[in-house]
């Protein structure tokens, strides 16, 4: 047959059977619109503030002073070597290359502009404190302005906010040799209990303080970071971290998160520390396709990238695996990426209620034999009626099951 | 500077329906190139989303150099590529596999049992690259030059881009046994 009519068949085929059920976008049209409107109200007013600080700056601070602590904040006792940034104002977005924003987000929902910093002046409605979703705008602003990498310098360009120089006493002993605290939406006065690198639960919980950010510096170039910031008529304090390798987790420290069928028993905890420790597949052997699957998305969700590209199978058909270098590079130069995994991961914790696994011989091309004993699809099936998600994983000739790579098909 | 401030609400409205008409009109192609890239309904819908409002936000810069269609399309190859790029989808969720099967009665039993079928699914099981540039020529039937335009290189490396793509068809193919579907 003639590969050229082929293709050019591919349009009619594509239409009947690949794209049946995309005729209907009318709901998709007006949420384009509605979201087009929204983003153009917040160019305009983060444009407003901008503008407020250029031709009034010292105004603007001494008024801040009513409610929000000015240049000066943190501690009464600064610890030694601790610096104050000048020029307080919002967080400036990544100027090049901004990351994609994930899935349903776009663009940022009005009022971004109207989250003040440190020193902004309180608007009629900032007297009760600032909204969740000043908060959380303030989140997503510093999430797109901070990357693995940046020097000192450019994160002060891109957050224009004051920071104190913490000293963790040694305390956190996570690889960074310098930490900087900046809090935002802080009443006047408050001084938190906590030395300045321990959560400060108290103040967030009363929303003394919005949001605390927290940095780690390595050799004068940002190691890591964590935001911690307070939202719901709960006041629930949720805990984001970006970490070293470009990973993050995020948690709900007040809460102790929901049972799921993801949770590792004793048993399968045994057995994640054993591979973490020596990474040999013998520790894994006797496991079930659905227990590694539940290892590996630990491992994902610990951000223990080591151990995740461990988990895959080697070679053979899964040839497209890159190396485990280029594996952990990929990782660190995505944070969007990084962002949709968090996110995906949270998703399927909720959800997942069981699983269903089919073991089938392993798809091989024609006539060459497939490496692996068996191939295995873990079916994830949730709790809201969507569609189970297949998950592959492959025996290996060590009779161990391990994950294919790009599993989830 | 009342006229001013007419003139620009004037400017703005303009500027809001020529944007309507660009989602009326562009949506549903858009949202169709973007799944056969991506493969995955609610990530095209997502894709497509930010396409518009790439759009929309630089709408004032469109100097009719090229045509709307071309302009945008171009905007949704970038976008689709940057999730492409993305660690989490690449390392999770590429395998997506489409489902290519017919709704209808009547043509649906000529054609599930139609070869055509299977090489929909070959098409689409190609490497994002290969199955781009396949759905470019053959789905949305640009020329040449307007791939070059969309992709932003030459027209030489279009051709060499196709028929690597093609090569790679005809290698699956003989792979899976249906060199002569």
């Amino acid at each position: 047959m003639d590969l050229e009519k082929r293709l050019r068949e591919f349009k009619q085929t594509a239409d009947q059977a690949i794209l049946r059920e995309m005729d209907d976008t009318a709901e998709l049209e007006e949420r384009i619109l509605g979201k087009a409107r929204g983003g153009q109200k917040t160019a305009e007013r983060k444009f407003g503030h901008r503008s407020l600080y250029k031709v009034g700056a010292a105004a603007v601070a001494a008024a801040s002073l009513l409610l929000f602590s000015g240049p000066l904040f943190g501690p009464s006792n600064p610890a030694p070597g601790g610096h104050v940034t000048t020029g307080p104002g919002p967080v400036d977005p990544v100027p090049a290359d901004p990351p994609s924003l994930p899935a349903g987000t776009a663009p940022t929902p009005p009022a971004p502009g109207t989250s003040p910093g440190i020193g902004q002046p309180p608007g009629t409605d900032q007297l009760s404190g600032p909204s969740d979703e000043e908060i959380q705008n303030k989140v997503q602003e510093i999430k797109e302005a901070l990357r693995i990498g940046l020097t000192q310098e450019e994160v002060k360009k891109r957050i224009q906010a004051p920071y104190n120089v913490v000293d963790d006493n040694g305390d956190l002993e996570n690889g960074a040799d310098e930490f900087w605290n900046i809090s935002f939406f802080k009443q006047e006065g408050y001084v938190p209990e906590e030395p300045e690198y321990v959560v400060d639960e108290t103040g967030l919980k009363a929303r003394k303080v919005g949001l605390n950010l927290f940095i780690g510096w390595k050799e004068k170039k940002l190691y890591m970071y964590s935001i911690q910031y307070v939202q719901g008529e709960k006041n629930d304090i949720y805990f984001y971290m970006m970490r070293p390798n470009g990973t993050v987790g995020m948690e709900i420290l007040n809460e102790r998160p929901s049972p799921s069928v993801l949770d590792l028993g004793d048993s399968l905890k045994n057995a994640y520390f054993g591979f973490v420790e020596t990474k040999k597949d013998g520790v894994l052997y006797g496991l079930k396709p659905a227990d590694i699957l539940k290892l590996y998305l630990h491992a994902e969700e610990e951000g223990d990238l080591l151990t995740q590209y461990a988990f895959y199978a080697d070679g053979g058909d899964d040839s497209a695996k890159p190396s485990l270098e280029a594996f952990l590079e990929d990782v660190k130069n995505d944070p969007a990426g990084a962002e949709n995994t968090q996110k995906r991961l949270a998703d399927l914790r909720a959800h997942v209620i069981g699983f269903e696994t089919k073991e089938q011989k392993p798809e091989s091309p024609s006539g060459q034999k497939s490496k692996y004993l068996a191939e295995a699809i873990v079916y994830m099936q949730f709790s809201d009626g969507r569609e189970a998600l297949p998950f592959r994983l492959v025996k290996n000739q060590e009779g161990v099951w391990k994950v294919s790579w790009m599993p989830i098909q | 500077m009342r006229k001013l401030e007419q003139a620009n609400i004037r400017l703005e409205k303009t500027k809001e329906a020529v944007f309507e008409s660009l989602v009326r009109g562009y949506v549903k192609k858009i949202l169709r190139l973007v799944y056969l890239i991506v493969k995955d309904r609610n990530l095209a819908e997502d894709i497509t989303q930010e396409v518009f409002l790439k759009a929309y936000k630089n709408l004032s810069s469109f100097r009719e150099e090229s045509s709307m269609q071309t302009w945008v399309y171009k905007i949704a190859v970038n976008e689709s590529k940057k999730y492409l790029r993305s660690w989490s989808f690449r390392h999770l969720f590429f395998r997506a596999e489409v489902d290519v099967e017919v709704v209808g009665d009547t043509e649906s039993a000529v054609l599930q049992s139609d070869s055509r079928i299977r090489f929909a699914r070959l098409v689409m099981s190609l490497p994002p690259t290969h199955r781009q540039i396949i759905v470019l020529h053959y789905y949305e039937e640009l020329s040449i030059e307007e791939m070059a335009d969309i992709l932003d290189i030459s027209a030489g490396a279009i051709h060499t881009r196709l028929h690597r793509a093609r090569q790679k068809l005809r290698e699956q193919l003989e792979k899976e046994g249906l060199e002569w579907i």
